[in-house]
């Protein structure tokens, strides 16, 4: 682990109280250094972290309240990192559920210290990235996109896609496709018809299937 | 009061009769005319104003049984699924009473909404009971039922002894969800059935045809294929797999694909790339297997090479490999000798290539059996109706080999006994979709090229690509390997192979001119007297009814259908039938039918043991539905939350569930746990607390799919605009183990792609988002309860509202199949796919016609114009 003597702003900060922590090692891809927090790590603007092992809060359940309450409502986004290193991790983790949200704190688990410090130094890193790779489909040539599509229908998988598209030439006449033209299809049995058909031809809309939500809440 | 029973064989009458007696749970052998039995049972309490329901059935068991009442019972069938009856229209026939088929989503619905007057059902008749699983559809209809009604009836029928074996207690796991205690199990050994049905035996005649020694050889490669398949799953995957008695036998028996897939489903998310790519190809390699018997020798071909192409593309990922089986010897080898049956060389040279077509083999039995039978029936003529008509059923197991057959017959010629003119033409058909084929292989080789120049490793990988990796080229052409770069070698092979189509072309339509003036196969004069149809089940004992054939040619093999023969030939004892059986011997055909039957057999012998076994399972009074003990719990819970604004009430906590989220366990379980689930349609989000709170559940597969296809994003900026605290649900199933898909590799940089450094990007996006992690869903209702306790209950009409645009109806619905495939599409997004669903545009082919200027208005100009370009761009200008 590098240390960094000048205060930048590209290093992870971290609380004194974590000297020892079996993920610092693992944190390799950005510079951290040790700093004067409130919280375990400050990893950008405005961007924190607190730390707790399960293990740790099973003999100490008390610790991780008194660490939220001295955090006050400090930092726009609060991480909550916990580690799950314990096999009965259920009643604590729906402990700590009601915990985070009502503190105001974004629940992540992680499995193994690598993984805890692969989201530590992920957070740096994308402190300043805009998130367009989960905004938008990501940009595709034909072929990719065709088979994107065709594939979003539940038993289609891509060989299939490949053999509409070569069998009707183009994606208009693969989904004009009629019943007959479709059971001669190398690979396609009578559910997969069936299930294509189903999303080809099925209206988007089916009206009025559910009774109105304004008279059930009258019923209530 | 009279109630007509049509029923003739006395092992039916006994089923009925013990059923009608008695809740319970009746299991039968297949093929034993289960839905005639129901059906019976359901016009047994059909007596004015009553109301019977038929749970769980599809729609070949509607319309038989539809049939079967209307008119051998006089009663109607009313069928409620979402485009027959709107929901007043429901409510209305409900309170008339009669008997409904009600589809399990919609019978969810009605129930928990009261459309349905659930004191007054008279009784629940329950098919494929089966599947039942505790947290599944059927299973909370049946909860819902008897919690407000203790008299009511519940009869299930199942005809698949299997499915209550597996696991351990899984029968009486499945007759604790039906709240039933009893089990009739009338297995095809079981001595009312035999009695019933050997009285007059049908006359039987089997024959064993060979594989060619083309189909030996294939199918022994493809074995070989699967065999070193699954030892390299088996390398990754020690820890899971208990496969010690795996051998490859095993490879023949129907379901060891799925077997593996169960193997693993715990640990599915964790299972590495590769080992999910080695499951998909058993499947793949199994699915061959099958299709060496069913397809000609052009299509078989013609799959290989869409196999191979997909393959080769691997995932939409960059780095994925090519399957490992096809890098085997044993494949090359099979991919040579599929073509050989198509088409070959004879001295090896490349100029010269003449045409094939090997014959499947069963296709000259047929004919021979048509003719010996066209000599018999010269001899009897007859037209009582009571008797057999001289109509010949021809029976296969897929419509592909019917379509086939019909050719067949209707091409071949009497004198030269040969295949050619129907096979010349599948041939010629075969070329013209190689050309679609060379524009797709293209495309994908200048992927894989573009793919790996952004690697910035073009050299490496070209040198350090050993002679197998040029081998996948080859398996989709035909050259001779060579030592050139890849993309050159795959252009060499397409030169190749239009110099060869058109050598072949001219011969085949030589060939045809030669012959056309052949006299056609005489037994086709009357083409009326041959049908040729696909096992269907339940609907065959219809067809057979109908067409009361003396003659039945079973083409592939279905135990299913013997016995339902069998039932034939007892009701109507003076009706003459000879059934010809044809199937592959030493072939998967003939071990898969083999297997099936033993399977069968052993699974009614382990349920009879199991029932005897069977601890009693105590229902009805006991249950506890609303026990004092939570109720008590739960009043407690609301004063230490202070009680503000929930007093102490008998009133259960509320939640509003989007009718999407009904394919999931948790409403159900929710449900169980004392919450009053209330089904609305949700525009935004899953799951509704309180005012404040709203949920959007994702599974772990949903997660890594909508975190890259942009939904999930667009979804939380929904919730965030509506609701003080949006809440992603991350869920995993109950088997699962409760651990995050591996980053990539720690050891490396931050991966782009992760699904962690996904949820990163999200958390920094919306700061306010909480997540809940849950390890399965009974997790997660604990949660909701957690949650729930400080808050006040929901409005369903404020939460159905939300993001509604005027004119806009919260009792329409979405169907999922659709909108998944719309949401699917370039150039729709979240923000513009609800104007296509609510225009006037009905469905996807409707969507595929609709113009330019109509796209612009709906998703705006650039993206309208790009998608209609899209629909209609055609492969072959593609380039």
């Amino acid at each position: 682990p590098q240390k960094v003597s000048r205060v930048t702003t590209h290093a992870i900060l971290v609380n004194f109280r974590q000297k020892g922590n079996p993920l610092l090692p693992h944190v390799r891809n950005v510079p951290w250094e040790y700093a004067e927090i409130v919280p375990d790590f400050v990893m950008g603007n405005g961007i924190c972290s607190l730390f707790l092992s399960l293990k740790y809060h099973h003999l100490h359940p008390e610790y991780i309240y008194g660490r939220i309450s001295r955090l006050g409502k400090a930092y726009n986004l609060r991480i909550m990192l916990v580690l799950v290193d314990v096999d009965n991790h259920q009643a604590s983790i729906q402990e700590l559920v009601k915990t985070s949200i009502v503190n105001q704190f974004t629940l992540v688990l992680a499995w193994s210290s690598e993984e805890a410090a692969r989201y530590l130094e992920t957070y740096k890193a994308y402190e300043h990235v805009t998130p367009t790779s989960i905004m938008e489909k990501p940009s595709m040539d034909y072929l990719t996109q065709v088979q994107t599509c065709l594939t979003s229908v539940r038993g289609i998988n891509k060989s299939d896609s490949l053999t509409l598209l070569s069998q009707f030439g183009s994606l208009k006449g693969a989904l004009s496709a009629s019943r007959e033209e479709l059971e001669q299809l190398e690979g396609w049995g009578p559910t997969k018809v069936n299930r294509f058909l189903e999303a080809v031809q099925q209206p988007f809309m089916s009206r009025s299937v559910i009774k109105n939500p304004e008279s059930i809440s009258k019923e209530i | 009061m009279d109630i007509p029973i049509h029923l003739t064989l006395s092992y039916q009458k006994k089923i009925f009769n013990e059923v009608i007696n008695e809740d319970g749970l009746c299991v039968m052998a297949p093929g034993l005319s289960l839905l005639q039995i129901a059906a019976n049972v359901l016009a047994y309490f059909a007596v004015p104003r009553s109301l019977v329901l038929l749970v769980g059935a599809n729609s070949n068991d509607n319309e038989l049984m539809q049939r079967e009442l209307e008119e051998e019972l006089g009663k109607t069938l009313q069928i409620v699924n979402t485009e027959t009856m709107s929901v007043d229209k429901r409510e209305k026939a409900y309170q008339d009473g009669g008997i409904f088929s009600v589809t399990s989503r919609i019978l969810v619905m009605d129930l928990l909404t009261h459309i349905i007057p659930t004191e007054n059902i008279t009784g629940l008749v329950l098919l494929h009971a089966d599947r039942i699983v505790s947290t599944g559809t059927e299973a909370f209809i049946i909860r819902l039922y008897r919690e407000k009604n203790k008299t009511g009836f519940i009869k299930a029928f199942s005809d698949d002894p299997e499915r209550f074996l597996m696991g351990i207690n899984a029968l009486s796991n499945a007759l604790r969800c039906m709240f039933l205690r009893h089990v009739f199990i009338y297995p095809r050994f079981h001595v009312d059935v035999t009695e019933s049905l050997e009285k007059t035996p049908a006359d039987v005649i089997e024959l064993n045809v060979d594989f060619t020694d083309s189909q030996k050889s294939i199918q022994s490669c493809l074995l070989s294929c699967i065999e070193a398949t699954v030892r390299e799953l088996r390398r990754y995957n020690s820890a899971y797999l208990d496969m010690e008695e795996w051998n490859i036998d095993s490879a023949l028996h129907r379901s060891f694909d799925v077997t593996i897939r169960r193997q693993l489903d715990p640990v599915w998310h964790r299972v590495s790339p590769k080992s999910k790519q080695l499951v998909g190809d058993l499947s793949t390699l199994k699915f061959l297997l099958n299709a060496l018997i069913s397809y000609d020798c052009v299509s078989f071909l013609k799959i290989l090479d869409t196999i191979i192409l997909s393959v080769r593309t691997g995932g939409f990922s960059s780095n994925a490999q090519p399957s490992p089986w096809l890098m085997l010897d044993s494949a090359n080898t099979m991919i040579r000798i599929a073509r050989d049956r198509v088409y070959r060389s004879p001295t090896g040279s490349m100029d010269e290539y003449y045409p094939v077509l090997e014959e499947q083999p069963k296709w000259s039995v047929l004919r021979d059996v048509l003719e010996e039978i066209s000599h018999e029936n010269i001899l009897h003529e007859s037209n009582d109706p009571e008797f057999s008509t001289n109509s010949i059923l021809i029976m296969c197991s897929e419509e592909r080999t019917c379509l086939q057959l019909r050719d067949y017959l209707s091409t071949i010629h009497y004198d030269t006994k040969e295949s050619f003119k129907m096979m010349n033409s599948r041939l010629m058909d075969y070329f013209h979709w190689r050309e679609q084929y060379r524009n797709m292989s293209n495309s994908i080789s200048k992927i894989e090229r573009n793919s790996k120049e952004k690697q910035n490793t073009p050299e490496t990988s070209r040198k350090g690509a050993p002679a197998s990796k040029r081998r996948r080229v080859r398996g989709g052409g035909i050259a001779a390997s060579r030592s050139t770069t890849e993309s050159n070698l795959a252009q060499d092979n397409f030169s190749k192979d239009i110099r060869l189509e058109k050598l072949l072309l001219s011969q085949i339509s030589k060939s045809t001119y030669t012959q056309e003036e052949n006299e056609s196969f005489e037994v086709l004069s009357d083409t009326n007297s041959i049908y040729i149809y696909t096992y269907n089940y339940e609907m065959d004992t219809l067809l057979l009814n109908s067409l009361r054939p003396r003659f039945i040619i079973m083409f592939d093999s279905d135990p299913d259908f013997i016995r339902r023969i069998e039932v034939y030939k007892a009701t109507y004892p003076q009706r003459a039938t000879r059934v010809y059986f044809i199937y592959y011997g030493g072939s998967v055909e003939e071990q898969k039918y083999l297997y099936t039957v033993r399977r069968e057999k052993d699974s009614f012998s382990k349920l009879i043991r199991e029932r005897s076994n069977m601890a009693v399972v105590l229902t009805g009074e006991n249950e506890r539905f609303e026990g004092q003990e939570t109720k008590f719990l739960r009043n407690v819970n609301t004063r230490i939350a202070g009680g503000g604004h929930v007093s102490v009430t008998n009133e259960k906590p509320r939640i509003v569930v989007d009718l999407r989220e009904f394919r999931s366990s948790l409403p159900s379980i929710l449900h169980g746990n004392n919450f009053s689930v209330i089904p609305c349609q949700l525009l935004v989000g899953d799951y509704v607390l309180s005012p404040n709170i709203c949920v959007e559940r994702k599974s772990i597969r949903d997660l890594i799919q909508s975190l890259s296809s942009g939904r999930l994003y667009s979804q939380c900026e929904a919730m965030l605009e509506h609701y003080e605290v949006p809440v992603l649900l991350i869920e995993f199933e109950q088997n699962q183990t409760f651990t995050s898909p591996p980053f990539s590799d720690l050891s490396t940089e931050i991966g782009k792609s992760d699904v962690q450094s996904k949820l990163v990007l999200l958390t920094i996006a919306f700061p306010k988002l909480r997540i809940l992690w849950s390890s399965s869903a009974y997790a997660t209702s604990l949660m909701f309860q957690d949650l729930k306790s400080l808050e006040k209950e929901p409005d369903p009409a404020v939460a159905a509202s939300i993001g509604l645009e005027a004119g806009q109806d919260s009792t329409n619905t979405y169907n999922q199949a659709p909108v998944d495939l719309l949401m699917g599409l370039p150039y729709i997004s979240m923000k513009n796919y609800k104007n296509v669903i609510y225009s006037d545009v009905i469905n996807i082919q409707d969507a595929c016609e609709v113009d330019e200027r109509k796209w612009s208005e709906l998703i705006g100009p650039e993206a309208g114009r790009s998608l209609y370009t899209f629909f209609r761009k055609k492969l072959k200008d593609y380039e």
